[in-house]
This record gives C-alpha cells, sequence and structure tokens, in this order.
C-alpha cells in the first residue's frame, strides 16, 4: 500500500514539472509503436504506403490518446488550474485599461476595510497580555441613597477583604488605587503615575517581574516600589544595580525591589511604579476599617470551574449581607450591592461602538465597488461572448469556463487585496496617531489573513454572476442567430441593479455622513462660556512634603502667578483648582435646606471652584452681576463666593441673588456676584450649578491646581512658564501644559475622527457610484447607437433622445433613493449616541442628501447621454 | 469468417497487460503483438488505449519502464511487472476466475 502511495506521489510530481517530457516520451513510444506495425504489415507483404495507413488507422486518433494519457495522469485539476492561472494573466494584460481600473476600483474597498479591521483588531480583538486573560474580572460596587445612585462606583478596602473571603468562586482577588507623584530622581522633576496595590496583583495577573521580586502583603506599609520597564530604561539604564536603589516619589524614597517587564503596564499605559496599598491609607489609616471610604478598584481572577454567573451571585449575597448590616457605605446611607465584569469588557467598553459603526460604513464601500466591478465584468463578458461559444462548442464544459471566469476573478480580488494593503497601511500610520496610547494598529498576521480571506470572497461574490452569464448555453444559440446585440433583458436587469443598489448603499453613507458633519460643527459653533483662544492652562501638584501647611501652598501660587503676570506677552494670569473642561471639576453635594424648607431632604450637585483673582477676566467669563473675586478677598475677610446664573436660579429663582448668605462648607459665604453659566465638564451640555469661592479664603489643603495665563501666542509662553515655576522652586514639576484650544479640540477628537473617516468613505462610495452609473449607462447607449441613429435620421432632437435615456434612469434612481431612505432610518440609530444637535432622523439632512445624490447620479447618465444625442446618424447606421 | 473480435470488459485491459509483462518484459508494441496472438485476435484490444493504460500501471507503481533498444536498435520503452505488480496480477487474477467461475454457475441453472 505504502509502495502505492510512494509511486503515485512521485509520478504525479514527474506529470506536474515535467510535463513537457512526459509528452515527449509518448510521441516517441506512438512513434516507434508505428513503425513497428508498419515493419510487422510490410512483412506480411503489404506494400510500405498502405502499411503505414493502415498502421495508424490501428492505432486511431494521436490527439485522442494523448488526451487520455494525460487525463489520466493524475493532475489533471491542478493542470487545468494553472491553465487557468495562465488565461487570467494573459486576459488581464490584453486589457490593461480595465484590469487597472478595476483594481483600484476594489482596492479602494478591500484597503479601507483592513485598516478598520486593523483598528478593531488592535483594539478590540487582541486579548488582553495576561495568562488565561478571560477569567479575570474587576468588581465595582453600587450604592444606594446618594445624588449619584446606580453608576458603579469605586470600592472600600472591606469591601476588597470580603471579596478575598469569596474562595470558592475568586481564585485572588487585588485592590489598588492610583495617584500621582512628583517624581525627583532625575535631573527634571516631573510627575509620575503609581497604582498603591494589594501584594495579589502581579499573581492574579499572572505575570513576573523580570528582574527582582514583587512585595508580599507583610510589606505594606514598607517603603518598597516595582517599577515598570520604561522607568528601569529611562533613569537607571536598565542596570540590574537598580535593584536595592531607590525613587523618590513626593519627597519620600522608595527602595527599588522588582522590575516588570516589557509591555506590562496596569492598571494605566503610563503606570510606571507600584507601591504597597498601605501608602493609599497612610493619611487617613480608617480607611482600613470603614466601609464608607470608596477609594480602591479591584482585579479578580476567576477560581478553576467557576464562572461569572457564579462570581455575580455570590456577589449578591455579599451585598445583601452588607445591605442588612446597616453598616454605613457612603456618607448618605448604608445599602450597597455588587457588579463584575470581565476585564476585557471593561477595558475595551467605548471604544466597540464606534469601530462597529466604522466597520459597518466600509463593508458599504466595498460593496458599491463589488457591485461595479461585476457589471465591469458583465460588460466584458459581452464581449467575450464569441470566445465563449466557440469554447462550449470543442467541448469545454460549462464548469470549466466557470472555474476559469472565477480564477480571472481571484486574480483581480488578489491583485487589488495588494494594491490595498499598501493604501491601508498608509493610512493606518495617519489612523495610528489618533489612537488612545497603548494601542498600535499595523499589518500583522491577523489582518493579511483577514485581507486574503476578504480578497476571495470578494472575488468570488463579483465574479459569480458574470462567469455564470458568460458561461449559459443560451449564448451559443444567440451566437448562431448572429445577432451581436446584448442579450437584452438580463442586460438592462443588471443594469437597474447596479443602479438601485449602489445609489441606495451611497445614500446610506451620504446621510450618515452629512449628520456627522452637522454635529461636528454643532460642537464647534458653541460657546463654552468662556474664551479659549490664547490661553494656556497648566496643572501644577505640589509635592506634599515641601508644600505641608495651606499658607505655604497659596504662597506658592500667588508668587507663580506674580511672576506670571509680569512675563511680557502676558495679558492676564490667575490660578484655579478645576477650571472649565479640565477634568478637574469638583462637586460637592449639598443639603440646600435653608433655600428650600419644604424640601428638606432633596440633595443639590454643586461644582465648587476655588478660584484665584482675576479668573474671570483671564478666562474671559462675563459677569452678569455685581462682582468677580478680587485681591481683596483674603483669609480673614468677609467669606464670599460668586455663582453662576444656573445655581442662582436653582436657589433664587425670583429674587435677587447678591447678599444672599448660607453657601459653602461652612455656611458663611455671601454671594458677591453671578456669572454666566459654563460648559465645565463637557461640551455637549452646560455643566452643574456652580460656585467660585477665593482660593486664598480656602481652608483645604490644595492638591493640583491650574495655572492659566492669557496670551497672544500661548505656545510661545511655554518655557516662560516653566522657567517661572523654576525659579520660585526648581524641585517642583510640572504635570502637564496645554494651549485651552487643544484641551477643546480634545473634547471632540474622537467625533472628528469618526466624522472624518466615515465623510471619506461617503466621499469614497459617491465617485464609485457616479463611476459605476455613468460606466453603465455609456454602455447601454453605445449598444443603441444604431436604433439611436434612426430615431436622428428620423427627425428626432437630441433633446428628446436625452429624455428617452434619462426616462429610465430617473425612475431607477428615484427607487434607489428611496430604498436608501428606508435604509439610512435603520442604520443612523447605529450612530445616534455620537450626534450632537441633530436628531438621528432630521429631515432635512436625509431630505438634502437625498436631493444632492439624485442630482449628481442624474448628471452621470447625462454626460453619456449628451454624447449619444449627438451621434452622427450616417455613423450609427453604418455600424453593425 | 472469423468471429467478430470481442470488446474487452472495463477493467480487464490491466490484467491482461499484468500478465502479459509476468512472463518478461516488453515495450508496448510487443505488448500488443503478444496480446493479439495469445487470444488469437478474438480480442478486439484498441491499441490507443494501451499507452494510457500502461502509464496508468505506471503510476501506480506495478510495472516499471526503462528506455532501452529493440530489437532492431531502436529506442523504446520497456515495461517490467514489479513486485507489487506481481501480488496485484495475482489479486486481480483470482478475482477474476472466481468471477467468471459465479457466472458460469449462474448461466448453467436450467
Amino acid at each position: 500500500m505504502l509502495a502505492t502511495l510512494l509511486s503515485e506521489v512521485r509520478y504525479r510530481i514527474r506529470a506536474l514539472f515535467r510535463r513537457g517530457a512526459l509528452d515527449r516520451e509518448l510521441d516517441e513510444e506512438l512513434r516507434f509503436h508505428l513503425e513497428q506495425e508498419a515493419a510487422e504489415l510490410r512483412r506480411r507483404g503489404v506494400p510500405a504506403p498502405e502499411a503505414m495507413r493502415r498502421a495508424r488507422l490501428a492505432l486511431g486518433g494521436v490527439e485522442g490518446i494523448k488526451e487520455a494519457d494525460r487525463d489520466g495522469r493524475g493532475v489533471a485539476t491542478l493542470d487545468h488550474l494553472a491553465r487557468d492561472v495562465r488565461y487570467a494573466f494573459r486576459a488581464m494584460r490584453r486589457s490593461p485599461g480595465f484590469t487597472l481600473v478595476t483594481i483600484l476600483t476594489l482596492a479602494l474597498g478591500i484597503g479601507a476595510n483592513t485598516a478598520i479591521f486593523s483598528v478593531v483588531n488592535a483594539v478590540l480583538l487582541r486579548p488582553l497580555p495576561y495568562p488565561e486573560a478571560d477569567r479575570l474580572v474587576t468588581v465595582s460596587s453600587v450604592i444606594g441613597g446618594t445624588p449619584n445612585a446606580g453608576t458603579a462606583m469605586a470600592l472600600s478596602y472591606p469591601d476588597y477583604e470580603d471579596i478575598g473571603k469569596l474562595t470558592g468562586t475568586v481564585a485572588g482577588v487585588a485592590a489598588w488605587s492610583t495617584d500621582h507623584y512628583n517624581f525627583s530622581n532625575a535631573a527634571e522633576p516631573r510627575e509620575l503615575e503609581a497604582a498603591r496595590t494589594t501584594a495579589p496583583l502581579f499573581p492574579v495577573l499572572g505575570v513576573a517581574p523580570v528582574i527582582g521580586r514583587t512585595f508580599s502583603a507583610a510589606e505594606m506599609q514598607e517603603p518598597v516600589a516595582v517599577i515598570s520597564h520604561d522607568l528601569w530604561l529611562t533613569s537607571f539604564n536598565g542596570d540590574s544595580t537598580a535593584l536595592g536603589r531607590t525613587i523618590t516619589l513626593d519627597q519620600r524614597s522608595f527602595t527599588i525591589v522588582g522590575v516588570m517587564p516589557a509591555g506590562f503596564a496596569f492598571p494605566d499605559p503610563g503606570t510606571d511604579a507600584w507601591i504597597p496599598a498601605g501608602w493609599a491609607m497612610n493619611d487617613a489609616p480608617e480607611m482600613a476599617e470603614v466601609r464608607a471610604y470608596r477609594a480602591f478598584s479591584t482585579v479578580a481572577r476567576l477560581a478553576p470551574g467557576a464562572s461569572l454567573d457564579g462570581l455575580r451571585r455570590a456577589l449578591d449575597l455579599l451585598g445583601k449581607r452588607i445591605t442588612a448590616s446597616g453598616e454605613a457605605t457612603s456618607k448618605f446611607g448604608a445599602g450597597e450591592s455588587f457588579t463584575a465584569t470581565l476585564l476585557r469588557d471593561q477595558i475595551v467598553g467605548d471604544a466597540r461602538q464606534p469601530l462597529l459603526i466604522l466597520f459597518g460604513a466600509v463593508a458599504l464601500v466595498l460593496l458599491i465597488a463589488c457591485v461595479n466591478t461585476a457589471n465591469l465584468l458583465l460588460a466584458r463578458a459581452n464581449a467575450r461572448e464569441r470566445e465563449f461559444a466557440v469554447r462550449r462548442a470543442i467541448g469545454a464544459g460549462r464548469p470549466a469556463i466557470v472555474r476559469q471566469l472565477l480564477v480571472e476573478s481571484l486574480f483581480l480580488a488578489l491583485g487589488a487585496a495588494l494594491v490595498g494593503l499598501l493604501l491601508a497601511s498608509a493610512g493606518l500610520r495617519v489612523i495610528g496617531a489618533q489612537l488612545p496610547h497603548g494601542y498600535s494598529a499595523g499589518i500583522d498576521g491577523t489582518v493579511l489573513g483577514f485581507t486574503l480571506l476578504l480578497a476571495i470572497l470578494t472575488g468570488l461574490g463579483f465574479g459569480i454572476v458574470p462567469a455564470l452569464r458568460a458561461s449559459d448555453p443560451a449564448l451559443e444559440q444567440a451566437l448562431r442567430d448572429g445577432s451581436s446585440g446584448t442579450v437584452g433583458r438580463p442586460r438592462r436587469r443588471a443594469r437597474s441593479i447596479l443602479i438601485v443598489s449602489e445609489v441606495a448603499l451611497a445614500l446610506v453613507l451620504l446621510v450618515s455622513s452629512a449628520l456627522l458633519v452637522r454635529s461636528f460643527v454643532s460642537l464647534n459653533a458653541i460657546d463654552p462660556g468662556f474664551d479659549p483662544a490664547g490661553l494656556l492652562a497648566a496643572r501644577i501638584r505640589l509635592t506634599p512634603a515641601r508644600y505641608a501647611t495651606i499658607p505655604q501652598q497659596h504662597a506658592f501660587f500667588a508668587d507663580v502667578v506674580e511672576r506670571l503676570r509680569t512675563l511680557p506677552g502676558v495679558a492676564a494670569a490667575t490660578v484655579a483648582d478645576g477650571p472649565p473642561l479640565s477634568g478637574g471639576v469638583i462637586s460637592v453635594a449639598m443639603h440646600p435646606r435653608e433655600f428650600r424648607p419644604d424640601d428638606p431632604d432633596q440633595l443639590l450637585v454643586v461644582n465648587e471652584t476655588h478660584v484665584g483673582p482675576d479668573f474671570f477676566s483671564t478666562m474671559r467669563i462675563p459677569i452678569v452681576e455685581g462682582r468677580a473675586i478680587t485681591a481683596e478677598d483674603r483669609n480673614g475677610s468677609k467669606p464670599v463666593c460668586v455663582v453662576d446664573q444656573a445655581l442662582a436660579r436653582e436657589l433664587w429663582p425670583d429674587q435677587d441673588p447678591i447678599g444672599k448668605t448660607g453657601l459653602g462648607r461652612h455656611g458663611d459665604e455671601t454671594v458677591v456676584g453671578v456669572v454666566a453659566n459654563v460648559r465645565s465638564e463637557a461640551l455637549e451640555r452646560i455643566g452643574g450649578p456652580a460656585t467660585y469661592t477665593p482660593l486664598a479664603q480656602s481652608d483645604r489643603s490644595i492638591d493640583e491646581m491650574w495655572v492659566m495665563i492669557r496670551s497672544d501666542h500661548p505656545l510661545r509662553a511655554i518655557p516662560a512658564l516653566r522657567t517661572a515655576v523654576r525659579s520660585e522652586d526648581p524641585g517642583q514639576p510640572i504635570a502637564s501644559i496645554s494651549t485651552y484650544d487643544a484641551i477643546v479640540q480634545a473634547q471632540y477628537a474622537s467625533l472628528r475622527l469618526i466624522t472624518g473617516l466615515i465623510s471619506l468613505f461617503a466621499g469614497l462610495a459617491l465617485v464609485l457610484a457616479v463611476i459605476g452609473i455613468g460606466g453603465v449607462t455609456a454602455y447601454a447607449v453605445s449598444r443603441r447607437t444604431r436604433e439611436l441613429g434612426i430615431r436622428i435620421a428620423m427627425g428626432a432632437r437630441g433633446r428628446d433622445l436625452i429624455g428617452l435615456l434619462l426616462g429610465e434612469t430617473v425612475l431607477l434612481v428615484a427607487l434607489g433613493l428611496a430604498l436608501g431612505l428606508g435604509a439610512a432610518f435603520g442604520a443612523t440609530r447605529a450612530i445616534r449616541s455620537l450626534l450632537v444637535g441633530v436628531t438621528s432622523t432630521d429631515l432635512v439632512t436625509f431630505a438634502g442628501a437625498a436631493a444632492a445624490l439624485g442630482l449628481v447620479a442624474l448628471l452621470a447618465t447625462l454626460v453619456p447621454a449628451r454624447r449619444a444625442a449627438r451621434v452622427d446618424p450616417v455613423v450609427a447606421l453604418r455600424e453593425e | 469468417m472469423a468471429p467478430e473480435a470481442l470488446d474487452l470488459p472495463q477493467g480487464t485491459l490491466d490484467l491482461l497487460i499484468l500478465k502479459v509483462l509476468s512472463l518478461g518484459p516488453r515495450h508496448g508494441w510487443a505488448i500488443s503483438e503478444r496480446l493479439r496472438q495469445v487470444s488469437q485476435a478474438s480480442l478486439a484490444v484498441p491499441q490507443g488505449s494501451l499507452y494510457p493504460a500502461l502509464h496508468r500501471l505506471e503510476r501506480r507503481g506495478w510495472i516499471a519502464a526503462t528506455w532501452g533498444a529493440s530489437e532492431n536498435n531502436r529506442r523504446a520503452k520497456f515495461y517490467e511487472l514489479t513486485r507489487a505488480g506481481r501480488r496485484q496480477l495475482d489479486t486481480e487474477a483470482e478475482a477474476w476466475r472466481r468471477l467468471a467461475a459465479a457466472v458460469a454457475s449462474v448461466l448453467r441453472m436450467a
């Protein structure tokens, strides 16, 4: 058996690669056979020429023998495939224009899909870099009774310990919270993000340090640290003697005990150090015992055999037990429940929807490209009718012709895929800059595999209909009848399908793009309530050890602002602890009992900002009534505050707020001014009611502040700002600096990206649709040249002809628009959450897009029609 | 007049070729001649189907081919039976005999 197999394989290899030799051998054998046969006949007395004739007769048709021999070699299919590939090559070379257009069209579609898939792969599909990452979950708690009731919140330390006791479902759990520290090892002090974590973090994630060790549960209060690979390289030159040396965080030294491998960045891409969780609680040791202090996030690994549902059930029981115990879970009350989600889902979260939207959009573009290509192929198949009919006549079966045409289609698709890959990698370089930190989208094995699969599906998709059509036996009949015309009805049907479907698909994309553009324009036009142009903002986090007292902290900022004010080019400078859109807005819940005696328990959430003098003038927030905070509002003078219109309306709807007292932490602030509302949290909505109080009158220790300067050239002021801070205190880092324009733009960065991409795809779809409709119309018109010539000769005017040609098209375009509108109504629901200022079914936008597309589609048919109308009847009639 | 030569039932050409070669290596024409002689021309072996059959058998490893010199010193391809081919011949011959016996006994029934 094995011997037979071996022999077969050897023979087939010879048959594949030494085809010529085998053919020649057979030739020689047959020649020898004929000679021997003739010789034998001559020996029996048959004269020479007659002998040869009879020998040939006896042998039979040589060609038939050769063909039978070739068929028996066991490589027939491969042989045919190889031949089909050769034909495909030749066919492509014979019509380079067609090949080029087709490949480019498809390359746009395939390339766009590849690029978006690469991003999807990088963000959504790539597994987390931890062993068995599907078993990692994160737990948050849901507190009742607060203004934020229902939203997932951080856990307290006792919560974390309770979860650790669920040994049936949880194999290990770790709690962590991150914070920023001023890192002063290096020459230039900078801000560093460190995670304060319990010891199980590293075993739960399953990652071991590359040198050294991680800390143990016994070291929760020790000044030890594990640092990131990046930090190791930049601050310690990747030296193994880094172990045992120290990093200085906020003036305190932590001994390095381990270094994590490259690429490990939990929980944030910028986390550079891990220190024991005790350091998160050393300012408030009661955090370890009191359930109401919430600061921790958790990550847990499911026990072997446990499921997420099992964990959720166990957490349910735990929540009920805590609620029943009556223990306070926040400063507002008791009651707690837990939610658990896969770590992977929590990380990916927001990105899923926009990516899927983009994926849908590029799929539509590819669909249009395929319809175009299918029609191009149909037209070409028409031109090759004769070739196929002849092939069928000499015995090629329908499958053979279909196979050949499919090979041609696959060739085109694969060629397009190559070009598409080039386009995609260029596009990815642009998109890549916009991706969140830590993700990189490139062309890797998975993406290549996807592209190959897509190319094959595309090739089969657009190739199957033309292949079936071209190999249709009815063609033979048509050929014999001598008609050179189109096989009438099927051609018209294909053209109609193309026009209707492409108009519909393009309309969906155009409507989506229009809605997004309108949203973008709305956002751009929103008045944020202050003037960001010319503003520069620097976030500074004071090292606690160096600025331990409040007077020291206030003095630092007062001095820095003073220095900045004197700089040339700086028109104004100020300081605040949570300026608009900075992400540092502090919300405070207050009971406005004094103002709402009839509703004493209702809570009001207010944004409270401590500001320095000149805040409103620097930010250019209009003062509506009263005055702003000035330098006169010092520690010791009357406590004052400024409210915004929203708060004034909330608390004193029909009264003058100026002079009202009772606000603030101590209930003793007097309102001295009212300012306009500011979009402090996000551009899309007006921020919650706000109060502004003088920084100098604050009795809270400062965590971090923003220093703002207004200048004609904010970017140029950056070095001067750094110098000012450095000369005030050389060891004090600036956490970040940005122009306010950049901060505002970052607000809608993702909307900008998506709008840009979808508009690009809509544009592509439009161009492809125009090419498709124009091409199909031109072709149809060219087929009717004779008929048109006759009509002109019989007196028809150009206008009548155009009317005739357009008439059919108008109906098709209208049908396509109707279908497209219907589809768009459904499709735009997917982008509803991204829209600002327009609904997803905005009739004006829909109508406008439909009108624009309809016009363009009609123009696309008009151009070839006009050319047809100018046909010279004599020329037309002479044509066959 | 000699009776009409019978057409070969399908599949038996292989068996006959193997048998002829079991008596010694031959080239293609010699095989065809021998078949004609031995069957006394009562088997119609279309000469054309001989060569595809030979190559098929060669592919399966039951016969092996070498180029050599014929009786009149011309280049010819000689085939000979391999060991596997000999085993195959025995198997197929036995099968044929059994088939023939079975058919005969059916035909004999009154």
